[in-house]
């Protein structure tokens, strides 16, 4: 199972999500929220994951553990 | 803090829930959720036997969060179960009890929702606790090209977005 993030916004809107290890920020306007998912359902050995989501002017930044993916696609665990 | 969510496969006409989000879903020519080897699939002689259908719903239990949106489902693109044997899949928003399926109407063979077209099981926003989204109703369809005995096992991936 994947570190479920935390998003929280700051005094002056920015918006923090972090794994607990790595924190993204997003300054200003966009949106952050967690893409979440259960994989492999149905094989008793289901597990979750997450992924923080960052998009700013239609740009997404993707990011779980040590891997950060940016860009226009809408894309699932 | 994150809300905490199961799986739920509904049976009987009230939609009984058990929680399968760790278990294994058994499509069998009944209406029940246990994973076992009684009442069979057949392979016919002529035509296609159908399975019951199979309910499945994203479930709220508890945890902390603003709301949930973007309810989507998916598999992986290849079917494992092999020759004669097809999985279907569809969105319906109100239970209804659980019936042996008659046809293919209404629905895809699952494995066509991918990651890059998954299906999509409500938009939301929804908050709080219980059951959210649409139904994901699947079926399973044997034909007379398929092999006897119990087929591989397949999977798939429910995905939300969350706030």
């Amino acid at each position: 199972m994947s570190y479920i993030h935390e998003i929280t916004t700051d005094d002056h809107g920015h918006r923090h999500g972090t794994d607990g290890e790595i924190t993204v920020t997003l300054r200003g306007e966009g949106r952050m929220f967690k893409r979440r998912g259960i994989k492999n359902f149905g094989s008793g050995l289901a597990s979750e994951v997450c992924w923080l989501v960052a998009e700013l002017d239609g740009v997404r930044v993707y990011q779980e553990g040590s891997n950060v993916i940016v860009t226009k696609e809408d894309l699932y665990p | 803090m994150a809300a905490t969510v199961q799986i739920i496969e509904k049976n009987g006409a009230g939609g009984t829930p058990t929680d399968k989000t760790s278990g294994q879903i058994r499509f069998k020519n009944a209406d029940n959720a246990t994973v076992d080897t009684s009442n069979p699939m057949v392979k016919p002689g002529s035509g296609t036997d159908y399975s019951f259908e199979k309910w499945l719903r994203l479930n709220v239990t508890g945890g902390t969060y603003t709301e949930i949106t973007n309810i989507k489902a998916y598999m992986d693109g290849a079917s494992g179960l092999g020759t004669g044997v097809t999985l279907y899949a569809k969105a319906v928003a109100s239970y209804a009890t659980p019936a042996e399926a008659t046809g293919t109407a209404g629905y895809a063979d699952a494995f066509t929702y991918t990651s890059g077209s998954p299906l999509t099981l409500g938009a939301g926003p929804y908050t709080s606790t219980g059951e959210k989204g649409d139904h994901l109703v699947m079926m399973l369809a044997v034909g007379t090209t398929a092999s006897g005995g119990i087929t591989a096992s397949e999977v798939l991936t429910f995905s939300y977005d969350e706030i």
